[in-house]
Parts: structure tokens; C-alpha cells; sequence
């Protein structure tokens, strides 16, 4: 991310990126983009495209449709003959081609229901763990001179540095011993 | 910066734009941006550049797209278009960790647009971010749950992330949804199937897997994988009787697969030899003409039995003519008492063919074919060459040889038994020899390439793979394309042997390439294998691509560059002290000159090639005709070049040394070069925590290593000597050197290693160097301990006595040692007598160049047949 700011605030000079533009509660409304309110967001069929486009075949088809015809342009989509897959392309085509679309969708509507909400219990479980975790490790101080020389000795990156600090209680002399083993 | 808002005439002429794109219209879609553009209203519309920036990157003007779209996205960083536009063309350019990034932009802005989730997930798995992976997956999910790539690339997060039973209830949930009717054949569902039985096997299911392999046989089109699964499974769930019937089976199937009968030992569980022997012994009633029954009862048989066994085993194979019998056997090899019993065995045939044309003079029955003898012949030279008794092996081979002139094999050995022995300009003339007796066959002449490159003669062996590669390329050129990594591998021992350290690295880099595409060439198969449903083989895909560089030809490669570049740490090229040095100190200035300029010409030609042929990439740009392949290199961009000279002088060689070094020390943990390697950089590099590491791992390996001891007493006497050291670091290092090795003292650590290990020839050298490396007074000592040769010591071969030589003649055990190397040199002559490196001062090879085409004229084949 870093390099990837670095970037943009040297094109755009000091002030230019919007103070908010990090904040969705000052997402602008979708009529700022109104050009392309479903760009990318219908899966196409269309393979013709160049191939690391796939992205932006869906404005092809938002240009001429729109958005209620979503799911339509989709089933419409099976229809076509696949054309021969490209490298590279992310195949959009064929994985769309859900076998039976509205059938299938019916048929298992409520196995989904229940396997989804089996899958949803799991995730915030592991989700929970996984923050209480980060929580307790952001919790722990750790000198920002001990974070340097783990990196310059160790020739890790920064943030492998401070993982190991923080999982040592900030103990710089174990993080290190725990390092080179 | 306020986002420009297009009005509706606007806005149709950029739908299409993208449109021009998708049908790679690209100068028309030009024309549609410089209208919109055009507009000094619109002149900075954001979305218009990027496209801009797009379309261009697809004409090959990168820089100018780079341009384009940076400028655009700072125009309207609010647009998920904007975004999206930079993240393809990050890609377009393999900086996939930059073009993840940008998705995230793009999703900030628009969450839900699946097309954006999708390519982040295949970035996502490209680069192995499970977690993010199964992030993405699951939101792709959500909004899609009822497409089956939803469900099936939730499952393989899952299974990724090593949560089996999660991934298998996931793969069931799937599977539920699926319908099938249980007589139509379906390869995926049957992908399908076997894949969730994978799962539930590695999520330590026994049970469960076993009733989904019974309930849904019918369904699967894998027979013989249901077989084995099921195989596998009874064993796990401990029910033997049931195993050893389906092994049976398989056995049936295919007896010569020596897993089967494994399966059918451990379904068995025989308790002693007799009984474990029984199972063979039915197999050789069921199969009579199976080998491998007859192989495998050699592994756990001693003695009489083992020689009885042996008997029949080595009769039927020497009957019939099988060449690799010799390798079939070789594993045994490490156990003596089975040696002496192959060699006395052999040795029986041999004479007692000889004499009356049967195995043994007791035999009655019929005789043997005179071909019978050869192939025993044929392995009694391996035999010799593989215990270090080269003259024995070369009457053997020579005896065959003289029956059968026209036997390409026997030549092949003869030339291997010369290559062990150390004369590798002799193993490349037979092995010529052998590549002209039939220069059609492709194997014998990569092998005799491989020897030419061995003994250094990089132009020969060009020529000699000139015969197989395509024509009107060079040799060299089409086997860096197709990459053929074993010829560039010992093209850069050869040129590192010969101090072209320029070439040789470019051949190091060239295979790091290779593999870097071969990552690269992973993504397709994130969406087709999905596709296609084969789950298996994907997973496999995945797990084979993350410990691809442990690959023993990514270690010859890095193991030879990182050398080289320790060289090139510890001893600089200059500008005259160059690497074509060798080669020209013959000349006289004027020649010299000459040479230089044909270099100068050469690159030259080389750079107009290179130009050329990136215009002509254009020019294929501009037709929109380019094949599929030329998309991956032309999205790649042209690769830097290599070039031998400014490889041969990088600015800082220890850093470039850590390249080749990291995925190592990722991947190949066990071996304990990879950590000595670790250590040469490091200490040069002066990072104590990194050499400590290094030995840590090493001394966990193997503690005796001779090297790693050079590397400790060198560690030891560095930590003692440092003074700036941090004061945490210090620490650490105290701790560990007492916890690990009690004491650090140089000296006397290095007395200990001399005692404990002084019977043995490796141990004792590295103890010598390193008593000059503490004090170089003590080098006459130093010197009798290395160069002792008496029979009582071990370890001794060609490789270490050729180690100790060049220690004596560099200076590692102190200066003015040539008398010594002399004397040692020619103690090493009288035992090992075929060795060039051993041979007298002023030595001349009297055999006569070698012809790259094969044919030896008729007086140098007469000068080898009085020597055989």
C-alpha cells in the first residue's frame, strides 16, 4: 500500500486526494459515476476481449441493457457458443455458465439457506478469535529502535519485525532467539 | 478534485470506447477518447484517461499508459473504473501484489461488483494470500450462491487453509445441490466426488470417506483411483482381511506395481521373514515372468536366502537381456555383506559362462546364448565403477566391448567408469563414440553434450545439440526457450570452471526465469481447472507450485550463482582483469584488438536483433493478429537482457547472492548446504543473528559437517572479536554459543573437532584450514594433518584429495606450499591414476581433439583399439 500511496501523492501533488476518500460514509452518490452505474458489475460472455480486460466487459453490456437486466444478461449468456478460452482471461464466460441456473437455484434454496448460515456461524467464530488475537497483540508496547534492528538483522520486513516483538510481549532479546531458530 | 459528471453524448461515446476495446479496436477507440478529450470540459475526465492509458498499453506503449492512467486516477480516485483500469494494467504487467492493491481501491468504491472480486481472488490465489482468498470467496458466495464456482472455490480456500472438515462440508453442501442420475457417465461430478474423498482423507475421515467411496463407486469414472483409495482406507481403518483382498486385486491389475504388494505386506502383517517371504513366493506362482516379486524380497532377505533369491532374480534378467538390471540393484548397495554376496555371485556366472556356457558348471539343462555372458560383463564394470575399482571395471567392460564393438551401452559405461575414475576428456571421447554409432538417437546425444560440457567444451557440445534443436535458431537459443535447464545448468559449471563468471550467471539467471514463468504460468489454471472440475489434480497444481523452487535444478542453479557471487564479493573483476582474461592472454595487442572489436560487433549484432525483433512484436501489435502465445510475453513486457559483462560486475553481489538464497532456506530446510551457503553470505555481510541462525539449522543437520565446522570456528572467532555490537544482539548470541555449544573458544573448539574426528580425511582438512585461519604459523602442522593418505583414514576420494590440492596451492593452509602440493599431487597419482587432476606437471593429453560430428577418423580408431 505504501508505494501504492507514495505513488499517488506524487502525481497528484500535496491536498489533492480528498481528505475522505478513505471513509465510505462520504462515498459520492452513485450518480457521480453515472456514466457507468453497473460498469463491471454484469458478468459477460463476451471473450472477445483482450485478455486481462474481462474486467470491463460488463460496461459493454451495461451500455446496452440495464441493471434489472442483470441476471437476464447472464442466463443469456449460456446461451452463447463458448468461445476458445484465452490465457490470462479470468474466463468469465464459462464459469458463469451455472448449469440450470434458475432450477438449481430453486431445488437448493433452502439447503443453501442452512449451509450458508453454517458457514456464517463458522466465519464469525473465526473471525472473533482471530481479532482477540490481534486485539492482545496490538495491545502489547514495543520500542520502535528494537523494531529497526530485528529488521536490519534479520533482514525481514517491517511488519514480520513487529509481529514477532509483539508476540514476545515486546522482549526483543527472545524475538530475536525465537528468530533464529 | 471534483469528479467530472459526462453528459449523455459524452457518456454514449465512452460505452464505446470500452466496447472498441473489448473488440481490440484500439485506434478507434483512440479516436472516441480524443473526442471526449477534445472537450477542454472534458479534458480531464478521469475514466476517459485511464481507457486511454488501457487501449495504449495494448499498442505497446507502456510508459505513455502508465501515464494516462495515473493521471486519470488522480483525476477521479473515487471511481471504481479508475481503479480497476490501474489494477489491470499492474497486472498486465506481472506486479500482482500493486494490482491486488488497486482492486481493493476499486472495491472500496464499488463492493459488490463481482467482476473486480473475482480477478482479486485469482490474485489473491496467485500469490497465496489464503486468508484474503477465502475472504473474497466467501463474499463472491454471498451475493452468487448459486453458481457452483461460488461453492467450489469456497471449498478449496478452506482445503487450502487446512481446514478439511470444513472444506468437505462445504464440498457436500455443493454436492447436494448437484443432479445426477446414476447411469449417465459425468467426468465432473465424478472430479467432484473423488475430490470431497480427498478432503475427508486429509481431514483424517477414514470411515466417512470409505462409506462416500462405496456409496458413490458407480458414479466415479476412476476405477482403478477407487480401487487404491479403497485400498488405502481398509489399512487406516485397520481391517486387513478386506485390504489384502483389494490389493489382490490390483496386483492382478498390474503386478509389476510395487505398492501393491506393500498394501498386501502391510494387510498381512507377516511376523517373520518366512512369512513376509510367502507373499512373494505365491506372487512368482501367480506371475511368473513379474520382476518386481522378485525384486522387493531383496530388501529385507539376508544371507543364503538373499543369494538364493538373488540367483534366479539376476538369471532371468541376464537371460533376457536387461540392461538397467545394475540400477535395479543399486539401492542394495549400501549394506556390504550384500555386495560381497552380488559380487561373488556375478563374478561365478561370468567364469562359469566362459567356460561352458551355463550360470554354473552344475547346472544341466540348456546353454545360455553368447549374449548372456556380455550383459553379465556389462554389469560387472558398473559393479567395479560403483566401488571405486576402475581397472577392474574397464577389463570387464573392455572384455565386452572387444565381443560386441557395435553396443552403444557398453561405450556409454566405459565412458562413465572414465568419468568416475576423473578423466573426463577420456569419458567425453567414448561417450562421442558411442553418440557415432547412432547419431539418431537423442538420448545418447544429450549425454555425450553433457560430458563435453563436463570437460569444458562449451562449442562442441553447442554442436553437438545443434543436431536435435530447430533450425535457424542457435542451438543455445532454442534450448533456453524450450527450457532445457540440464544443458544451461552445466553450461554454467563450465563456464564458472573456466571463469567466465559473466556467462555462467547469465545461465543461472536464464534458469531463474524459467521458473518465474513457470509460477506465472500457474493463473491460467485458477479458473480453468475450476472449470473443469479437476479438483485434484489443482490442488496438486497449487501445492507443487509453492515448493517449485526446491527443485534440484533451481538449487544447482542458485547454488552455483550465489558461489559465484561470493567470488565476485571477495574478489572484484576489474576492468583489465577480466573474465575473457584466459582467453586472450595469449594474444598480442593487435590480435587483442582485433577480438575486441569483433566483440563490440557481436553486441552490436545482438542489440539490432533484439531491436528487430521488438519491432516486429509491434508490427504483430498493430495487425491484432499476435497468437496466444506471444500475449504472455508481450504482457510481460521484453525482459531485461542478460548481458555476461555487467553481470559479471554487479554493485553489490551479496545482495544479489540473497536473491537466489531465499527460496532456499523457504524450501529446502533439510539440506544443510542450503544453510552453510546462508552462512558464506552473512559472514560476509557481518549479520551475527543471521549466522547463528544459519548455523543452528545446520548443526541440527548434521554436526560434523566439515564445513560447517570452518563456518562455526570462523563464527566464534568473529562474535569475539566484534565490538559494536547491539547490545540485545550480544545477548543473544552469548546465550545461544553457551546453550548450543558450551564453549566458543576458536582454538580449542577447533582442537576438539581434531581429536574427535581425526580419522578422517574431510574432518581432518577442514581442522587444518582452519588451525592457519587462527594462526598462520601453524601451517606445517596444518599441512601434515591434511595431506596424511594413509589407509587407515576415511573419507578419502577423488573430490576431497582434489580439495586438498587446491587448499595447498591457493594458500588456505598457508603460503609456499608448493613443494608440498607436489609431493601430495603425486601420492595422489599412485591412487588414483586415471585422475587429471592429479596427473604429473606438463601432462599432455595424448589423445587427439574431439570432432563435435563423431566421426573419428579411421587412425584414431585404430590408436583406441590398441588401447583397449
Amino acid at each position: 500500500m505504501k508505494r501504492l500511496l507514495g505513488q499517488q501523492q506524487l502525481l497528484s501533488g500535496p491536498g489533492t486526494i480528498p481528505p475522505a476518500a478513505d471513509d465510505p460514509a462520504h462515498l459520492p452518490k452513485v450518480s457521480d459515476v453515472s456514466c457507468l452505474p453497473v460498469l463491471l458489475r454484469i458478468p459477460s460472455a463476451t471473450c472477445r476481449n483482450p485478455p486481462f480486460c474481462s474486467g470491463l466487459t460488463g460496461a459493454n453490456m451495461a451500455a446496452e441493457g440495464d441493471v434489472d437486466l442483470d441476471l437476464e444478461a447472464e442466463e443469456n449468456c449460456t446461451g452463447k457458443p463458448a468461445e476458445k478460452p484465452r490465457k490470462h482471461d479470468s474466463g468469465a464466460a464459462d464459469l458463469e455458465r451455472v448449469t440450470d441456473y434458475a432450477e438449481e437455484k430453486e431445488i437448493s434454496s433452502s439447503d443453501l439457506e442452512t449451509a450458508m448460515s453454517v458457514i456464517g456461524d463458522r466465519r464469525s467464530r473465526e473471525q472473533k478469535a482471530k481479532q482477540e488475537r490481534e486485539k492482545e497483540l496490538a495491545k502489547v508496547t514495543i520500542k520502535k529502535e528494537d523494531v529497526e534492528l530485528i529488521m536490519s538483522e534479520m533482514e525481514i520486513s517491517r511488519a514480520v519485525a513487529e509481529r514477532s516483538l509483539r508476540e514476545h510481549m515486546g522482549n526483543v532479546v527472545e524475538a530475536l532467539v525465537a528468530l533464529t531458530n | 478534485m471534483p469528479t467530472i459528471t459526462l453528459p449523455p453524448k459524452e457518456n454514449a461515446l465512452f460505452k464505446r470506447i470500452l466496447r472498441c476495446y473489448e473488440h481490440k479496436q484500439y485506434r478507434n477507440g483512440l479516436k472516441f477518447c480524443k473526442h471526449i478529450l477534445g472537450n477542454p470540459k472534458f479534458a480531464e475526465h478521469g475514466e476517459t484517461l485511464a481507457m486511454k492509458g488501457l487501449t495504449l498499453n495494448c499498442l505497446g506503449k507502456k510508459e505513455e499508459a502508465y501515464e494516462l492512467v495515473r493521471r486519470g486516477l488522480r483525476n477521479d480516485l473515487r471511481s471504481h473504473v479508475c481503479w480497476h483500469v490501474y489494477g489491470l494494467l499492474q497486472r498486465s504487467d506481472k506486479k500482482y501484489d500493486e494490482a491486488i492493491k488497486c482492486y481493493r481501491n476499486a472495491l472500496k468504491w464499488d463492493k459488490d461488483n463481482l467482476q473486480i472480486l473475482r480477478d482479486l481472488s485469482l490474485l489473491q490465489i496467485q500469490m497465496r494470500d489464503l486468508e484474503g482468498y477465502r475472504e473474497t470467496r466467501y463474499q463472491l458466495l454471498q451475493l452468487r450462491p448459486a453458481q457452483r464456482a461460488s461453492w467450489i472455490g469456497y471449498a478449496v480456500a478452506y482445503h487450502l487453509l487446512e481446514d478439511f472438515e470444513m472444506a468437505a462440508k462445504i464440498v457436500e453442501e455443493f454436492r447436494k445441490t448437484q443432479q445426477t442420475s446414476p447411469d449417465k457417465v459425468d467426468y465432473e461430478y465424478s472430479e467432484l466426488l473423488l475430490y470431497q474423498n480427498q478432503v475427508l482423507r486429509e481431514a483424517g475421515l477414514h470411515k466417512e470417506a470409505l462409506d462416500h467411496l462405496n456409496n458413490y463407486e458407480k458414479q466415479i469414472c476412476d476405477k482403478l483411483a477407487v480401487e487404491e483409495t479403497r485400498g488405502e482406507l481398509l489399512l487406516k481403518l485397520d481391517r486387513p482381511e478386506e485390504a489384502s483382498e483389494v490389493y489382490s486385486r490390483l496386483q492382478e491389475r498390474n503386478p509389476e506395481n510395487w505398492t501393491y504388494y506393500q498394501g498386501l505386506e502391510n494387510a498381512l502383517k507377516p511376523s517373520s521373514v518366512e512369512e513376509q517371504q510367502k507373499i512373494y513366493e505365491d506372487s512368482w506362482v501367480k506371475f511368473p515372468k513379474g520382476l518386481v516379486p522378485r525384486r522387493l524380497p531383496l530388501n529385507f532377505l539376508t544371507g543364503d536366502k538373499f543369494r538364493e533369491c538373488l540367483d534366479s532374480y539376476l538369471r532371468m534378467n541376464f537371460s533376457k537381456g536387461c540392461p538397467p538390471v545394475f540400477t535395479t540393484l543399486k539401492s542394495l548397495y549400501t549394506d556390504k555383506a550384500k555386495v560381497t554376496i552380488i559380487e561373488e555371485l556375478v563374478v561365478g556366472f561370468e567364469t562359469s559362462l566362459k567356460s561352458c556356457r551355463m550360470f554354473s558348471e552344475n547346472d544341466d539343462g540348456k546353454e545360455e546364448p553368447p549374449t548372456t555372458l556380455l550383459w553379465v560383463q556389462y554389469f560387472l564394470a558398473q559393479h567395479f565403477d560403483f566401488i571405486g575399482q576402475p581397472n577392474l571395471a574397464l577389463e570387464y567392460i573392455n572384455a565386452a566391448i572387444d565381443s560386441t564393438p557395435t553396443l552403444i551401452e557398453l561405450f556409454l559405461i566405459k565412458a562413465k567408469i572414465y568419468k568416475h575414475a576423473g578423466n573426463i576428456k577420456e569419458a567425453v571421447r567414448w561417450m562421442d563414440e558411442a553418440q557415432a554409432l547412432d547419431t539418431a538417437d537423442r538420448f545418447i546425444n544429450s549425454k555425450c553434450a553433457k560430458y563435453m560440457l563436463k570437460a569444458c567444451l562449451v562449442k562442441e557440445a553447442e554442436e553437438m545439440c545443434s543436431k536435435f534443436t530447430r533450425e535457424g535458431t542457435s542451438a543455445v537459443e532454442n534450448l533456453n526457450e524450450m527450457q532445457c535447464m540440464w544443458f544451461q545448468t552445466e553450461c554454467a559449471l563450465a563456464y564458472k570452471a573456466m571463469n567466465k563468471f559473466g556467462e555462467a550467471l547469465k545461465k543461472c539467471h536464464e534458469i531463474e526465469r524459467h521458473f518465474v514463468e513457470i509460477t506465472d504460468d500457474q493463473f491460467d489454471f485458477h479458473t480453468y481447472c475450476m472449470r473443469k472440475m479437476t479438483l485434484r489434480s489443482y490442488v496438486d497444481l497449487l501445492k507443487l507450485e509453492d515448493v517449485l523452487r526446491q527443485h534440484p535444478f533451481y538449487y544447482k542453479a542458485a547454488r552455483t550463482a550465489i558461489q559465484i557471487y561470493l567470488a565476485l564479493h571477495d574478489k572484484p573483476l576489474t576492468d583489465d582483469n577480466k573474465e575473457s582474461q584466459a582467453d586472450t592472454e595469449n594474444l598480442t595487442d593487435k590480435e587483442l584488438k582485433k577480438l575486441r572489436n569483433k566483440q563490440r560487433r557481436a553486441q552490436k549484432k545482438a542489440q539490432l536483433e533484439e531491436e528487430k525483433k521488438n519491432a516486429e512484436k509491434e508490427k504483430q501489435l498493430k495487425n491484432q493478429k499476435k497468437k496466444k502465445e506471444d500475449d504472455d510475453e508481450e504482457i510481460g513486457g521484453p525482459k531485461e537482457e542478460l548481458i555476461p559483462d555487467k553481470l559479471a560486475k554487479p554493485e553489490n553481489p551479496l545482495e544479489e547472492a540473497v536473491k537466489f538464497l531465499i527460496p532456499l532456506k523457504n524450501l529446502v530446510r533439510n539440506k544443510i548446504e542450503t544453510h552453510l551457503l546462508a552462512f558464506e553470505i552473512y559472514f560476509r555481510k557481518e549479520k551475527y543473528l543471521l549466522m547463528l541462525q544459519s548455523v543452528k539449522r545446520a548443526v541440527a543437520i548434521e554436526p560434523s559437517n566439515p564445513w560447517l565446522h570452518q563456518c562455526l570456528v570462523r563464527f566464534f572467532k568473529g562474535v569475539s572479536e566484534s565490538a559494536d555490537l547491539a547490545e540485545a544482539v550480544r545477548t543473544v548470541l552469548k546465550q545461544e554459543i553457551s546453550r548450543l555449544f558450551g564453549e566458543s573458544n576458536p582454538q580449542s573448539f577447533n582442537k576438539n573437532y581434531l581429536s574427535q574426528h581425526s580419522n578422517s580425511i574431510p574432518h581432518r582438512l577442514a581442522a587444518a584450514k582452519m588451525m592457519v585461519y587462527l594462526e598462520p604459523s601453524s601451517d606445517k602442522m596444518a599441512c601434515e594433518i591434511a595431506t596424511a593418505l594413509d589407509e587407515s583414514l576415511s573419507g578419502s576420494s577423488i573430490q576431497i584429495c582434489t580439495e586438498v590440492l587446491e587448499a595447498l596451492r591457493d594458500g588456505q593452509l598457508g603460503d609456499g606450499q608448493q613443494k608440498a602440493a607436489e609431493a601430495y599431487r603425486a601420492a595422489c597419482h599412485k591412487i588414483y591414476p586415471y585422475c587429471l587432476a592429479f596427473m604429473p606437471p606438463g601432462y599432455q593429453d595424448n589423445s587427439t581433439t574431439i570432432s563435435a560430428n563423431g566421426d573419428l577418423s579411421a587412425g584414431e580408431h585404430d590408436d583406441m583399439a590398441n588401447e583397449m
